[in-house]
C-alpha cells in the first residue's frame, strides 16, 4: 500500500477508536422509572408489587365494575344520553367493541399480569422465606382466581348457559408473557378460578390484616360456587366462614358510612379522600352535594325500596316528588371515601340460607338468616317470619332481602342471570336474561385470528 | 487516441525552432459564481482537443505563434471562445468563465456532510432556493415548497397561526414511527417534535415554525437512498437540509424586505342559524314521536331560543393582519465574511385571536485565521410566540362549527358572559377570558473547522447545538372555571437540548483526465435531552408570563418531569469514482448506533451504492445536436429508521415514590412490557432516473421511478388488552412505496424584454401494506375510528361500513353488509376498506413570466385522487345531538317518497341502525374524493427603475402576492387540503386527510417591498 494513503487510514483507525466510546453513550436509561430487570431484588420489592395488585383490583372494585351490572340491571334510571357515554351505551346494553368497558378489562387483566410476574420471578429473588413465599403465592391466587371470576361475569354469558358450559368465557392467562391467548370456555375459566382458590386457601395465612386472609379465600370460594349454583359446596364454604367466630352479625344497616368490621372478611381500603377505593360509588351515588348524580335508582326500584317500614328506606330520596320531574337520588354512598366491603357476613348469612333452601337443608338457620336481616332492616316494624313459611315464600322473602340489602353493590343483576341459568324464567329490564346485550362486548384490540366476539344488542 | 493525434503530431514536430516560436496560453475556467471546472475540453479551430482542465478549474498549452480561436467546451455549459495573439516564446494567462447553458447543472448541491455538483449526483436530490421560500408568504418555510419539488406532498397546515405542516417526500414508508423525513440546519438534526404540546386545544406545536425563511440560503430535499443512506438509520422518509445564509459577494451588502398582509378563510363553514336550528331540531324530535316543542338544550326557552341568532363563526373567525420585516447584511472582504440577518414577523391570522410572532437574529461567520483553516460559524436565536386560542374538537372556531348553537347567546340579560357551565359552548367568552400562549425560544449555534492538510487531503470538525425553550402559558380567571380562587395560572416548560458533533476527513486517490476518485469518511454523535416541568399557581391575578407577583397565590404547585432522552452514535464513509468525467459511482454505507434499541439491536447498517452515467457526454451523441445534455442514474441503498418513544425496548417499572400505594404501604408495578428484539425499520429502495435537456436547455426534464420496500416497520401495536398492557412496539409487517415522478421545466420565450417559463411536476405514489403480521386491521389505529392497517391497502385507509342510499319509504339510512347486502343495521363487523387518505398524484404549475421590469408568477398546485374523511359531518349532518348542523343537512328525507343526501333526522341513534353511541357513525356518506386544483400563489413584481435611485440602492421591488385565491373542488366540507390536529405519529401518518372541525387554509393578500443596497 502505498505511503501516500497511510495518513488517512490511521485516522480512520482513529475515529473508530474514539466512536467506540459511543456505546456507552447509547446507554440510555429512563428516569423516574425501574428496570424491569432491577425491579425485584428483595422481599420488600415483591411485597410492593403484590401491594400494586391490591391496588390495580381495588381501583376496578371501587365501584367501576359494580355499576357496570347495576345499569344492566333494573335498579336504576336511564343515565344521560350524553353522546358516547359508556353507561349510556351498558344502560342500552348495546356496548360494542369501539364502546365497551375496555379500561376495566384491560386493568383486571393488568393484575393478573402483575400477579403473574410475582409467580415469575419470586424464585429468583434471595431472601423470600418459605412463609413469606406461600403468603405471597396464596395471595396472588386469590386475586388472580377473583381478577378471572369478574372478567367472565362481565364478558359472558353465565355459568349454566350452555349445560356443559362449554359457552365462550375469556382468555385465562397464567403467565406474565407475550403469548396471545384466546378465550376459554366458561367451563374452564371457572374450573382454573376453582383451582386457584384452592391454592390460596392452602398457602394464605389465617389472619393477614387489610390484606386477604384464608377465610376471604373460603368466602370467595362459596361464592364463586354458588354463582355455579353448586349450593352444597357454597354452603360447605360459607359455613367454615360464618361458623370461623372471627366474623358476627351486626346491627349497622349502611356498611360504606360507617364501617363495619365485624361483618368485614375483605374490603378495600381507603386511607383518606385522595386514597379513596370507593370513588365510583361516591363519585356516581353521592347526593347529599350534588341533586343531580349520575346514576339514579328507578321509580321501579324507589317503590320497592322506600317502605315506610323500612329503615333502609332513608338511603333514597324522591327529588320533586309528586311532579312530573320526580326522580330519586340514593344516600347510601355519600361519604367523603369509605372502604368498601366486598366479602361481608350479611352477604354470606343471604347465601347460606339460598343454598340451605335449595338442598333441602336446615330451614330454621335458613329462616334465621333472613330474618336477622329482616329484623335489623324493620327494627320496631319487623315481624318474625313464621317457622311454618313455604319454602319458595321463604326464597322470595330472602331473594327481596338481597336486592334490597346489595342495592347498588353490582350484585342483583347478576343474581338474576345465575337465577336465569339455573332455569327460572326471569327477565331483566323485560330482556332474557340471557339477551345478548347483557354481555358487555370486547374491546377491539382483541381481534386477532381466532378471538370469538360477543354477539351484539338483541335486548330491547 | 485519434483526437489527441493533433496534439501529438504538434510535439513531434516540435523542433527547437519551432519551441521558439510557441508561447504558452494558460489559465483557469471557472463558472459565474467563480467556482472552478474541471473536465473542460480546451481545443483550438481545428476542434480538436488539446487537453482538459484539472480538478481546480486550471489548463496550460503550448501554441504557436499567431492568432488562435480557443474553444472551452463542456456540458452543460455555453460553449466559450477566447481569441488571442500569441507571440513566439509569450506567454498568456486568462481566467475563462464560463455559462451555464442551464444553473441547474453545474449549481453545487449540498449533500450529506459535502457538496457536488448537480451534474455529478448519483441519487436524488432537489434543490430550491431560499429567494424561492422567502417570497411565499407561508406561516413555515416547508409550506413554501408546496407544488415545487416533485415527489414531496406538502400539507400545509391550517389557518390557525403557527400550525405544522404535512410534508411526506415518495410516500409514506412508516407508520408509528415518525413519517417525516429528517430536516437538518446546517449540518444538525433540528428538534422536530410534533408532539411536544401534545395536542392541546386541538393544535400539534411546529418545531419549523421558528426557523426564519429569510435566512435561508437553500433547501435540499434528498428522496432516494443514494442521497439519504448518508443519514442511514433516519433517511427512510427523506430528508431535508437547510443551508442559511452567508456572506458570498465582497463588500458590504444589505437587503430589506417589508410585508404587509391579510388573512382570511379559504372557505367559511355554513352552519344553521337560529330559526332553521329549530326546525331541524323540533323536525328530529317529531320524527321521534315526540309532542309539542321539543325540550331544547342547555333548557333553553323556545322563547330566547327565537330571540337568538348568534353566527359563531363570524364570532370567531375574522380578518387578520400580517406584517414582516428583516433586515439582511453581509460583509466580506478578503478571508472574512459575515452575515447578520434580522426579521420581526406577526402573523395574524383570520382565527380571531391566534397569531405567530416570531423575532429571530442571525450571525454568520466565515473566517480563515491560519492558511488552510476554514472556520465557520453560525449562530441564531429566535422568538416564536404564539398566541393561543382553542380549536378543533377543543373549542374556539371548532365549538363555532359544533357545540356553541346559534340559540345560544354571547351575553346573558345582565350583561355578562352566558355561560351554563360549560364554558366551551360561548367559544368567546373562552377566548375573551382566557390568556393562553405558548412561547418558543430557539437557538442553533454551529461551529465548522475545516483543515487542508495538503491538496489532497482536508479534515473537518463541527458541532451544533439546537437549543429549544419552550413553555406554555394558561391562565384562567374564576369566572371561566368556576372556581373559589381568582384564578389559576399554569405553565409548562419544556426545554430541548440537543446537540450533535462529527469528525470527518475527505482524501482524493486519484485526480487525472480519466480517473477521480476520492473518500470521506467520518463519525458523528448526536444526543437530545428534553427536560420538562409544570408549575400551577392557585389565586393568580395574571398568567405567569408576566411573573408571578400580584394576586393571593394560595397554593403553588412545581412538579419536575422525567427527562428524556435519546442518542444517535454512527460511523460512515462515502467514496466518490468518476471515469472519463461521465461515469460515476458513489459508495456510501452509515452505521448508526441508537439508544432506542437493546445492545443486541442498537447498531443498524444502511450501505447504498449508485451509478450516473452522462450520456450526452459520449462522443456518439454529439451528432444529437438538439439533446444536450442526457444523464441516466440508478441507485441501491437501505435506510431507517426509529420509534419515536425513547425506551421503547425496555422493560420498566414505576417505583414507590411514583406510585400511591395501598393501604398505606409502598407498591411498585411493571409499567411496559420489555421488548429487547425491537429493532430497525429498514427501507431496500431502488431508484432508477433519466435526466435531460434539449435545444441548450430550452427544456429541460426528469423521469425516475422507484421502489421502497420497508420491512420491520415499527407499530406501536394495540395489543390484545388480556396480556395486561394495551399496547407496546414491535417490528411487523412491510410496507411498499413505488412511484414515478416527472418534472419539465421549459423556457418557453426568451427575449431580450420578455420571458416566459414553466416548471411542471407530478409525482405518483403508489403505497400498500404489504404485511402486518397476525394482527388485525385495527391494530393501529387513526383519526377517530375511521382509518385502518389493512393488508393490500395503502397505509391510511378507510375502513367503513357503506352507506348506500336513503330508504325512500322510512327516511332511514341503508347499508352494505360486508357481503354487499343491504341492512338497516349499522355493525362495526360490515368495514370494509373503502378508500385511502393517499392521493393518486401530486404535483405543481409554475408560470413565470417576465416582460422588462415586471414579473408575474402562477403557481397551482393540484392533488389528484385520494379521499377525504369528513369525520364531523357525521357529528354536525348525523344523529341530532347537541351539534349545530351544516346547511348540507337541509337535503334530507322530510316524507315517504322523498330522495334525499340525508336521511330523516332523528335524536335516536336506533332510527340510523347505529348502537348507543352517534360518535360511531363512520360510514362512506361522509367519505369525499380529495382532488384539487388550487391557485396557490399568484405574485407580481415590480422593479423600480435603478435611475430613480442612482447608485446607492441597486434594487428596489415591489412585490404583490395573493394565495390561495381559487380552489377548484367537489369536496363539500370546506377546504380540501387538510392536515388535522394529530394525536402521535400514526395518527399523523394515517389521518392526514381526516378533517374534524378542522379550520380552513388562509386565503391572504400580500404587499411586500425589497430593497437592497
Amino acid at each position: 500500500m502505498k505511503m501516500r494513503f497511510l495518513k488517512p487510514i490511521m485516522l480512520l483507525t482513529t475515529l473508530s477508536i474514539a466512536g467506540a466510546a459511543c456505546n456507552k453513550m447509547l446507554d440510555l436509561k429512563p428516569e423516574n422509572l425501574t428496570l424491569a430487570e432491577e425491579a425485584l431484588n428483595t422481599p420488600a420489592d415483591v411485597q410492593a408489587l403484590l401491594n400494586s395488585c391490591y391496588d390495580e383490583f381495588a381501583n376496578l372494585m371501587n365501584g367501576s365494575v359494580q355499576n357496570y351490572h347495576e345499569l344492566m340491571g333494573e335498579h336504576l334510571s336511564e343515565p344521560p344520553s350524553l353522546a358516547g357515554s359508556l353507561y349510556y351505551s351498558v344502560y342500552k346494553r348495546g356496548t360494542f367493541s369501539f364502546r365497551t368497558a375496555d379500561r376495566e378489562y384491560l386493568d383486571f387483566y393488568n393484575c393478573i399480569l402483575r400477579v403473574n410476574t410475582i409467580f415469575g420471578r419470586m424464585g429468583s429473588v434471595p431472601g423470600i422465606d418459605a412463609a413469606t413465599a406461600d403468603r405471597l403465592k396464596g395471595e396472588g391466587y386469590f386475586l388472580r382466581a377473583w381478577c378471572h371470576w369478574e372478567l367472565v361475569k362481565l364478558w359472558a354469558q353465565p355459568y349454566g348457559f350452555t349445560a356443559d358450559n362449554s359457552h365462550p368465557g375469556v382468555p385465562i392467562r397464567l403467565n406474565a408473557d407475550k403469548s396471545i391467548e384466546l378465550r376459554s370456555t366458561v367451563k374452564q375459566v371457572y374450573d382454573r378460578i376453582l383451582l386457584d382458590l384452592d391454592s390460596s386457601i392452602a398457602l394464605i395465612p389465617e389472619s393477614n390484616g387489610n390484606y386477604a386472609d384464608r377465610h376471604a379465600a373460603i368466602a370467595l370460594k362459596a361464592k364463586v360456587l354458588f354463582f355455579m349454583n353448586r349450593f352444597s359446596d357454597a354452603l360447605d364454604a360459607a359455613n367454615t366462614v360464618l361458623n370461623s367466630g372471627r366474623y358476627s352479625f351486626s346491627d349497622s344497616l349502611n356498611r360504606f358510612a360507617s364501617e363495619v368490621p365485624q361483618e368485614t372478611i375483605f374490603k378495600l381500603v381507603s386511607t383518606g379522600p385522595s386514597d379513596n377505593r370507593g370513588s365510583a360509588l361516591i363519585n356516581n351515588y353521592r347526593s347529599d352535594n350534588n341533586p343531580n348524580p349520575n346514576l339514579k335508582p328507578s321509580k321501579a326500584f324507589a317503590a320497592i325500596a322506600m317502605q315506610g317500614h323500612d329503615r333502609r328506606s332513608a338511603f333514597y330520596e324522591a327529588k320533586n316528588p309528586g311532579k312530573a320531574n320526580e326522580y330519586f337520588v340514593c344516600h347510601k354512598f355519600d361519604k367523603d371515601y369509605f372502604n368498601v366491603p366486598l366479602l361481608h357476613y350479611t352477604d354470606l348469612m343471604l347465601l347460606r340460607a339460598e343454598c340451605l333452601l335449595e338442598t333441602g337443608g336446615d330451614k330454621t338457620t335458613a329462616i334465621d338468616d333472613v330474618d336477622r336481616v329482616r329484623k335489623r332492616a324493620y327494627g320496631t316494624n319487623w315481624t318474625p317470619l313464621d317457622n311454618l313459611i313455604p319454602s319458595l315464600q321463604l326464597m322470595d322473602s330472602l331473594r327481596l332481602q338481597r336486592k334490597l340489602e346489595m342495592a347498588f353493590e353490582g350484585d342483583w343483576t347478576l343474581q338474576q342471570r345465575r337465577l336465569g341459568a339455573k332455569g327460572l324464567n326471569i327477565k331483566i329490564r323485560n330482556s332474557p336474561w340471557n339477551c345478548p346485550g347483557l354481555v358487555l362486548q370486547f374491546p377491539q384490540s382483541e381481534n386477532t385470528k381466532g378471538f370469538i366476539f360477543n354477539e351484539e344488542g338483541g335486548c330491547n | 487516441m485519434k483526437r489527441y493525434l493533433p496534439a501529438l503530431l504538434l510535439g513531434i514536430l516540435a523542433s527547437p525552432t519551432a519551441y521558439a516560436q510557441q508561447g504558452v496560453y494558460s489559465g483557469a475556467v471557472r463558472d459565474e459564481s467563480a467556482n472552478p471546472i474541471g473536465g473542460v475540453e480546451v481545443s483550438d479551430n481545428l476542434s480538436s482537443v488539446l487537453t482538459k482542465t484539472d480538478r481546480n478549474g486550471n489548463f496550460k498549452l503550448n501554441l504557436s505563434a499567431g492568432k488562435h480561436i480557443i474553444n472551452f467546451r463542456l456540458n452543460g455549459y455555453q460553449e466559450t471562445a477566447d481569441t488571442i495573439e500569441m507571440t513566439a516564446g509569450g506567454s498568456i494567462g486568462k481566467t475563462i468563465i464560463m455559462q451555464t447553458a442551464s444553473a441547474r447543472m453545474t449549481d453545487l448541491v449540498i449533500v450529506g456532510y459535502g457538496t457536488t455538483r448537480r451534474r455529478d449526483l448519483t441519487g436524488s436530490v432537489a434543490s430550491v432556493r431560499g429567494a424561492e421560500v422567502k417570497d411565499m408568504p407561508a406561516p413555515s418555510f416547508e409550506s413554501a415548497l408546496q407544488g415545487k419539488v416533485a415527489g414531496v406532498q406538502i400539507t400545509t397546515g391550517s389557518g390557525v397561526a403557527g400550525s405544522a405542516s404535512l410534508v411526506r417526500i415518495r410516500g409514506v414508508a412508516s407508520i408509528s414511527a415518525s413519517g417525516d423525513p429528517l430536516y437538518i440546519v446546517d449540518g444538525i438534526p433540528v428538534t422536530q417534535n410534533y408532539f411536544i404540546n401534545g395536542n392541546n386545544g386541538g393544535f400539534n406545536n411546529n418545531p419549523l415554525a421558528t426557523l426564519n425563511p429569510e435566512d435561508i440560503e437553500s433547501i435540499e430535499i434528498l428522496k432516494d437512498a443514494a442521497a439519504t443512506s448518508i443519514y442511514g438509520s433516519r433517511g427512510s422518509n427523506g430528508v431535508v437540509l437547510i443551508t442559511t445564509k452567508r456572506a458570498s459577494k465582497s463588500g458590504l451588502r444589505f437587503e430589506f424586505t417589508s410585508r404587509v398582509g391579510t388573512s382570511q378563510p379559504t372557505y367559511k363553514p355554513q352552519m344553521l342559524n337560529s330559526a332553521q336550528y329549530l326546525q331541524m331540531y323540533q323536525e328530529a324530535w317529531e320524527n321521534d314521536g315526540g309532542t309539542g316543542r321539543a325540550p331544547l338544550p342547555n333548557n333553553i326557552s323556545w322563547e330566547d331560543a327565537q330571540r337568538t341568532n348568534t353566527n359563531w363563526v363570524d364570532e370567531t373567525m375574522g380578518v387578520g393582519l400580517k406584517t414582516m420585516y428583516s433586515l439582511g447584511t453581509s460583509y466580506k472582504k478578503g478571508k472574512f465574511g459575515a452575515y447578520l440577518g434580522l426579521t420581526s414577523d406577526d402573523n395574524g391570522s383570520f382565527i380571531i385571536g391566534s397569531r405567530y410572532r416570531r423575532n429571530s437574529v442571525r450571525l454568520n461567520l466565515d473566517f480563515e485565521p491560519i492558511k488552510n483553516l476554514n472556520i465557520n460559524v453560525n449562530t441564531s436565536y429566535s422568538q416564536g410566540t404564539n398566541f393561543r386560542v382553542d380549536g378543533a374538537w377543543s373549542g374556539g372556531f371548532g365549538a363555532a362549527m359544533s357545540t356553541a348553537l346559534p340559540i345560544y347567546p354571547i351575553y346573558d340579560s345582565t350583561g355578562a358572559f352566558w355561560r351554563p357551565g360549560n364554558g366551551s359552548l360561548n367559544p368567546v367568552a373562552v377566548r375573551k377570558l382566557k390568556d393562553w400562549r405558548t412561547t418558543e425560544n430557539r437557538s442553533i449555534h454551529n461551529f465548522k473547522a475545516s483543515y487542508r492538510i495538503n491538496e489532497r487531503w482536508s479534515v473537518t470538525a463541527s458541532g451544533a447545538v439546537d437549543i429549544m425553550d419552550f413553555f406554555e402559558d394558561i391562565y384562567e380567571p374564576r369566572a371561566l372555571i368556576n372556581t373559589d380562587h381568582a384564578g389559576i395560572a399554569k405553565r409548562s416548560p419544556r426545554n430541548t437540548f440537543n446537540y450533535n458533533y462529527n469528525l470527518l476527513t475527505q482524501y482524493t486517490f486519484l485526480d487525472n483526465d480519466k480517473h477521480e476518485l476520492d473518500g470521506m469518511a467520518g463519525t458523528e454523535f448526536q444526543r437530545s435531552d428534553v427536560k420538562s416541568s409544570y408549575i400551577e399557581v392557585s389565586d393568580m391575578a395574571h398568567a405567569l408570563y408576566k411573573g408571578e407577583s400580584g394576586g393571593e397565590k394560595s397554593t403553588r404547585i412545581e412538579r419536575q418531569n422525567a427527562t428524556e432522552a435519546f442518542a444517535f452514535a454512527s460511523y460512515f464513509v462515502r467514496s466518490n469514482y468518476k471515469y472519463k468525467g461521465r461515469y460515476i459511482f458513489q459508495f456510501t454505507l452509515r452505521s448508526d448506533g441508537s439508544s432506542r434499541f437493546g445492545p443486541n439491536n442498537a447498531y443498524g447498517f444502511f450501505p447504498a451504492v449508485s451509478g450516473a452515467w452522462i450520456v450526452s457526454d459520449e462522443p456518439f451523441m454529439r451528432s444529437f445536436r438538439r439533446q444536450n445534455f442526457l444523464k441516466v442514474k440508478a441507485g441501491f441503498g437501505r435506510t431507517g429508521n426509529t420509534p419515536n418513544e425513547n425506551y421503547a425496548w425496555r422493560g420498566t417499572f414505576t417505583p414507590p415514590q411514583n406510585s400511591y400505594g395501598y393501604n398505606g404501604q409502598p407498591s411498585i408495578f411493571p409499567t411496559r412490557l420489555a421488548n429487547p428484539d425491537l429493532r430497525w425499520e429498514t427501507s431496500d429502495v431502488f431508484d432508477f432516473t433519466i435526466e435531460g435537456g434539449f435545444w441548450k436547455n430550452r427544456l429541460t426534464w426528469e423521469i425516475s421511478y422507484y421502489n421502497k420496500k420497508t420491512s420491520g416497520v415499527i407499530l406501536d401495536l394495540a395489543v390484545p388488552r388480556s396480556l395486561g398492557f394495551s399496547s407496546y412496539y414491535d417490528n411487523v409487517g412491510a410496507i411498499r412505496n413505488t412511484g414515478v415522478e416527472l418534472s419539465i421545466n421549459t423556457r418557453n420565450i426568451v427575449k431580450k424584454a420578455f420571458s416566459w417559463s414553466t416548471n411542471f411536476n407530478i409525482a405518483r405514489n403508489y403505497n400498500e401494506i404489504l404485511d402486518i403480521g397476525v394482527y388485525s386491521q385495527d391494530a393501529v389505529s387513526g383519526g377517530t375510528n375511521d382509518t385502518r392497517v389493512v393488508v393490500g391497502q395503502p397505509v391510511g385507509t378507510n375502513y367503513l361500513v357503506r352507506f348506500v342510499r336513503v330508504d325512500e319509504a322510512t327516511g332511514r339510512p341503508v347499508y352494505l353488509d360486508k357481503n354487499g347486502n343491504e341492512t338497516y343495521t349499522w355493525t362495526n363487523d360490515n368495514r370494509v376498506a373503502v378508500g385511502s387518505v393517499l392521493p393518486d398524484a401530486v404535483g405543481g404549475l409554475t408560470n413565470t413570466f417576465t416582460y422588462k421590469n415586471w414579473n408575474l408568477k402562477f403557481l397551482m398546485v393540484y392533488k389528484i385522487g385520494g379521499n377525504i374523511y369528513n369525520s364531523s359531518a357525521k357529528r354536525q349532518n348525523g344523529v341530532v345531538t347537541d351539534w349545530n348542523m351544516t346547511t348540507d343537512y337541509f337535503d334530507r328525507w322530510q316524507q315517504p317518497g322523498d330522495q334525499a343526501k340525508y336521511p330523516k333526522l332523528s335524536r335516536e341513534t336506533s332510527a340510523y341502525g347505529l348502537p348507543p353511541d352517534p360518535y360511531q357513525y363512520n360510514t362512506t356518506l361522509f367519505l369525499e374524493d380529495g382532488s384539487y386544483l388550487r391557485l396557490r400563489n399568484v405574485s407580481l413584481g415590480y422593479r423600480l427603475p435603478s435611475r430613480w435611485f442612482g447608485d446607492k440602492i441597486q434594487s428596489c421591488r415591489l412585490i404583490f402576492t395573493a394565495v390561495n385565491i381559487l380552489t377548484f373542488t367537489n369536496f363539500t366540507g370546506g377546504d380540501p387540503e387538510i392536515a388535522r390536529d394529530f394525536e402521535n405519529p400514526a395518527d399523523r401518518n394515517m389521518s392526514s386527510n381526516i378533517t374534524y372541525l378542522t379550520a380552513p387554509q388562509e386565503k391572504s393578500y400580500n404587499l411586500t417591498l425589497n430593497l437592497t443596497f
